[in-house]
């Protein structure tokens, strides 16, 4: 009911308009400054993020799915910057916008969830108050009216009994419910496209479910563009359209979800794909990449994922290798990308 | 609230009880005679025991204690042996004045150390972070008495800015308390400053890295926003109670800066009644002083439910 009232007050953007691109990443390149020098976290990032989809960001810890997330929000930390390429969120450009004008554009172009939704929440003031908050900074509404709209927020994010928990402080809510306000917060003035970064991995297994249901929900229902981060394969089965895996900060396969699944194009998203936990595989030894993601100082110039590889070839692999289209739609890193027949999920 | 700030009025009676007999025993234990100040050096034995039966020194010590200890609760602090006035009267006369002093020494550290300490904090590795924390650890090495000596050199006898001496409460008006107070409060207010310079900025800079600041960003808030409100609510805990400890420490301070100043406050009494043995009017000194303390301590506190919402439900 509260969720309807809200709908009606939104400007509509659902299947009505046509699907719009609300993030543009092109050649995206981040450094940071550290004690060891200069290192480049992320290079050569393209992604396109549309109002009608959601789009996975895959990749182990360390392979700059943070970083790329972050540099999207402008929210890289004081040592590191986007050092070539460009970000375009909504139709703006972003990159080398100055903080004043960066904030402008959080929360109401591109809003952003994150991992670990207690800690995101502020302990010292209530919930909706840092939903309302928002409201009023871009919107200058009054404090009544901000806080009115964050009661309909709460009801479109299924918090139940909104009226009363908006006047209650995080340490009153569990993990799921804190993502929920987290939720709300990001949706407070209408983003076009929201920011996802592991979601669900701090949550309950059930609670998971609840909240990735309620994302897909509101992108469909909202029209946003969804950038899901995350390292859970399953997730990324259930929810995307298409999806970005990356390796030591760098795109190595680009897809719609089935092709990445069912027909993979580069080892590295094979062998992924291989490790993932299945209740029906009981028995058989578990699969697993051996090794670990480099350090980006140890980034190699040719092949980063070529020492962990099982079908690497001395003769072809050792060489720089370009994100290259392998059909429609589908992109891969890999030199030894014609010659191979990589398997996919098990039916 | 109330059934807190009750319970802990509850708390803080054994604590007066326990600080005023320790001070009560302590002079017993002193070779500080009261009876051959009041009689002078060469009186007869015969005098000194008249005196000490008069001024009720020769019964036990409990009884002496619980006797002080009666009148107290019925307002009556004794009249001092030295002076013959009446302690309670004296200390409402010193009081606002000490804690004028300390108001103003309070104003001085707050704004010198929550603004260097901020400034430090947003500039971590910068210049100015640099410069603040050299700037405080000069002063943190400045005790009050160097201070004060100092300033009144500086700025009152090379530059007749203010007067060396002398003394004006808040009650009369600002123009004059400013003049008379400015000099003393600072000399007190140095090292606090420079302590909770420190504080402020180590507080600050935890709370700039927790995952909320990261959210108060990511939802577009200004920089002065997510500092001044974000940040310094979850930093005002470990500030607020160092500040308590400091307002204790600044009571201390207050004996040497207002002896300096000659400023008739709670400090220079304390200084003439150990000089003159006078023990009613000390015991009655350490009593108002325990009572500051122990409400600095209530309200820092009380303060903690405000900072943090998590407490209020216990």
């Amino acid at each position: 009911m509260t969720a309807m009232t809200t709908m009606t007050e939104r400007p509509q953007r659902d299947g009505s308009r046509a699907p719009s691109v609300v993030l543009r990443v092109e050649d995206l390149t981040v450094e940071v400054r550290t004690e060891q020098g200069t290192l480049t976290l992320i290079e050569g990032v393209d992604l396109t993020v549309r109002s009608d989809e959601i789009v996975g960001l895959v990749g182990e810890s360390g392979s700059g799915k943070t970083v790329t997330s972050l540099a999207t929000m402008g929210l890289l930390p004081r040592n590191a910057r986007v050092s070539r390429g460009r970000i375009e969120v909504a139709g703006q450009e972003i990159t080398g916008l100055p903080e004043r004008r960066l904030a402008d554009v959080r929360g109401v172009r591109a809003a952003m969830i994150f991992q670990e939704p207690r800690r995101c929440l502020n302990p010292a003031f209530t919930v909706g108050d840092q939903v309302a908050e928002a409201i009023r900074r871009h919107r200058g509404w009054s404090r009544k009216r901000a806080m009115a709209h964050t009661v309909d927020l709460f009801g479109l994010v299924e918090i139940p009994d909104p009226e009363r928990r908006v006047r209650q402080y995080p340490h009153e809510f569990s993990g799921g419910m804190c993502q929920r306000v987290m939720l709300a917060m990001a949706l407070a003035c209408d983003p076009q496209l929201l920011i996802a970064d592991e979601p669900t991995t701090a949550l309950d297994v059930t609670v998971q479910r609840q909240v990735l249901e309620l994302i897909r929900r509101l992108q469909a229902e909202l029209g946003i563009g969804v950038l899901l981060i995350t390292h859970d394969l399953g997730v990324v089965a259930e929810m995307c359209d298409r999806v970005s895996v990356m390796y030591a900060g760098q795109v190595v396969e680009e897809a719609d979800a089935d092709s990445l699944f069912h027909s993979p194009k580069n080892p590295y998203t094979s062998a992924l794909l291989q490790s993932i936990l299945e209740p029906t595989r009981h028995g058989e030894a578990l699969t697993y990449i051996p090794g670990r993601v480099p350090p980006p100082h140890l980034f190699p110039a040719t092949c980063r994922f070529q020492e962990r590889c099982g079908f690497a070839v001395d003769e072809v692999c050792g060489q720089v290798v370009d994100l290259q289209p392998v059909a429609a739609g589908h992109s891969s890193r890999c030199a030894r990308v014609h010659d191979l027949e990589l398997a996919g999920v098990s039916e | 609230m109330i059934r807190f700030v009750g319970y802990r009025l509850l708390l803080a009676v054994p604590t007066i009880v326990l600080v005023t007999f320790l001070v009560f025993a302590l002079m017993a234990l002193s070779p500080a005679d009261p009876a051959v100040a009041i009689a002078g050096d060469d009186a007869t034995p015969e005098q000194l025991a008249q005196v000490r039966h008069d001024l009720g020194l020769d019964d036990p010590f409990l009884i002496r204690y619980a006797d002080w200890g009666w009148q107290a609760l019925q307002g009556n602090l004794g009249v001092s042996p030295v002076t013959h006035q009446s302690v309670l009267s004296d200390l409402q006369f010193r009081l606002p004045i000490t804690l004028s002093l300390l108001l103003l020494a309070l104003v001085f550290s707050i704004v010198i150390g929550v603004l260097l300490g901020t400034l430090a904090a947003l500039n971590r590795g910068g210049v100015i972070d640099w410069v603040a924390n050299g700037v405080t650890n000069l002063l943190m090495a400045v005790p009050p008495f160097v201070a004060a000596t100092l300033l009144v050199l500086m700025l009152a006898v090379a530059r007749p800015l203010f007067p060396a001496t002398g003394y004006a409460t808040v009650t009369a008006g600002v123009g004059p308390y400013l003049t008379y107070m400015t000099l003393p409060a600072l000399a007190l207010a140095v090292i606090p400053a420079a302590l909770l310079m420190r504080q402020v900025r180590g507080a600050l800079i935890d709370a700039m890295e927790e995952d909320y600041v990261r959210t108060a960003r990511a939802k577009g808030l200004r920089t002065w926003t997510v500092v001044g409100k974000h940040a310094a609510k979850n930093a005002a805990i470990p500030v607020v109670t160092v500040l308590g400890l400091l307002i204790a420490q600044m009571l201390g301070g207050a004996v040497v800066v207002e002896k300096i100043f000659a400023i008739p406050g709670l400090g220079s009494a304390s200084v003439e009644s150990v000089l003159t043995g006078d023990l009613v009017t000390l015991q009655g000194l350490v009593l108002v002083v325990a009572l500051v303390v122990i409400v600095v301590n209530l309200l820092v506190d009380a303060s903690y439910g405000y900072f943090n919402p998590k407490l209020r439900t216990r």
